[in-house]
C-alpha cells in the first residue's frame, strides 16, 4: 500500500472510531487480518490508536476474525 | 474492573451476541431481557438496534450444562444509554447469568451516533445479494457471447 498524506479518519471528521464498523476497520487490516502501521496507512497517532482499541473490541466480539489464512 | 474511580452518569454502549438457537419469533423475548437489565440501572436509553443474524468471524465456544458447544452465527444487537459506573458490574453479573447472550462487550462512547457505515447486513440478505450478482454476471457473459456470434455472421 502507498503511503497516504492525508488521515482518513482526520478528513473524514470521525469524532470516535466504532469497533461496530467493520467494513472501515478491514480497510486498514492485511489479508492476513493483521493491523497495518499507521506509518503506512497515513492514520494520525490519535486515531491510530483508536483504531487499534476498535480492531480488539470487534475481534472480540467476533466482526472480525483474529487470523486469517 | 474498578469502578470507583469514576462516578457521574456516563455514556455506555452494550455490544451482545444470542445463541443461534433462538428462533426469530423468540428474538423480541430475549431481547427485551436484555433491555429490562439495562433498565433497571439506567433511565435514558439513547439508541438501540434489534439484534440480526450474522455470520461470526471465527467459531465462538460458549459452555451450556458443563457442555462446549460452539457457534459460527449468532444474532448482534447493542443497546447505548446512560448509567452510572456502579450499575455497569451489576448489569455484567446478570448478563452472565443469561444463557441466550453468547457473548458481550459494554464500552465508554459518546451521546453522538459514532456507527457512519450501513447498518449490519442479515446474513440471509447477504448471501441473496451475493447471487444476484453472480447471475448477473452470467447474463453479462451470455450476452457478450451472443454479440461475438453476431459479428463473426456479420464478418463472415
Amino acid at each position: 500500500m502507498k503511503k497516504n498524506t492525508q488521515c482518513y479518519f482526520t478528513t473524514n471528521n470521525v469524532k470516535l472510531i466504532d469497533y461496530k464498523d467493520v467494513d472501515i476497520l478491514k480497510k486498514f487490516l492485511t489479508p492476513h487480518a493483521r493491523m497495518i502501521a499507521g506509518k503506512r496507512t497515513g492514520v494520525s497517532a490519535k486515531y491510530q490508536r483508536q483504531l487499534a482499541q476498535a480492531i480488539k473490541r470487534a475481534r472480540f466480539m467476533a466482526l472480525l476474525p483474529f487470523v486469517a489464512k | 474492573m474498578d469502578h470507583n474511580e469514576h462516578t457521574e452518569p456516563r455514556v455506555y454502549e452494550l455490544g451482545y451476541h444470542l445463541v443461534p438457537t433462538l428462533a426469530v419469533e423468540q428474538i423480541p423475548a430475549a431481547s427485551g431481557a436484555v433491555r429490562g437489565m439495562i433498565e433497571q440501572i439506567s433511565k435514558d436509553i439513547i439508541a438501540e438496534e434489534l439484534p440480526v443474524f450474522i455470520d461470526l468471524a471465527y467459531t465462538v465456544i460458549k459452555t451450556i450444562d458443563h457442555k462446549n458447544k460452539r457457534f459460527d452465527q449468532a444474532y448482534f444487537g447493542w443497546v447505548k444509554f446512560e448509567a452510572n459506573p456502579e450499575g455497569i458490574a451489576t448489569l455484567e453479573e446478570a448478563l452472565k447469568k443469561d444463557e441466550n447472550v453468547l457473548r458481550y462487550l459494554v464500552v465508554k462512547t459518546i451521546k453522538e451516533n459514532t456507527f457512519i457505515a450501513k447498518k449490519f447486513t442479515p446474513a440471509k440478505a447477504k448471501a441473496e445479494a451475493e447471487e444476484t450478482v453472480a447471475e448477473e454476471v452470467a447474463t453479462e457473459a451470455v450476452a457478450e457471447e451472443a454479440i461475438d456470434k453476431a459479428i463473426e455472421e456479420l464478418v463472415a
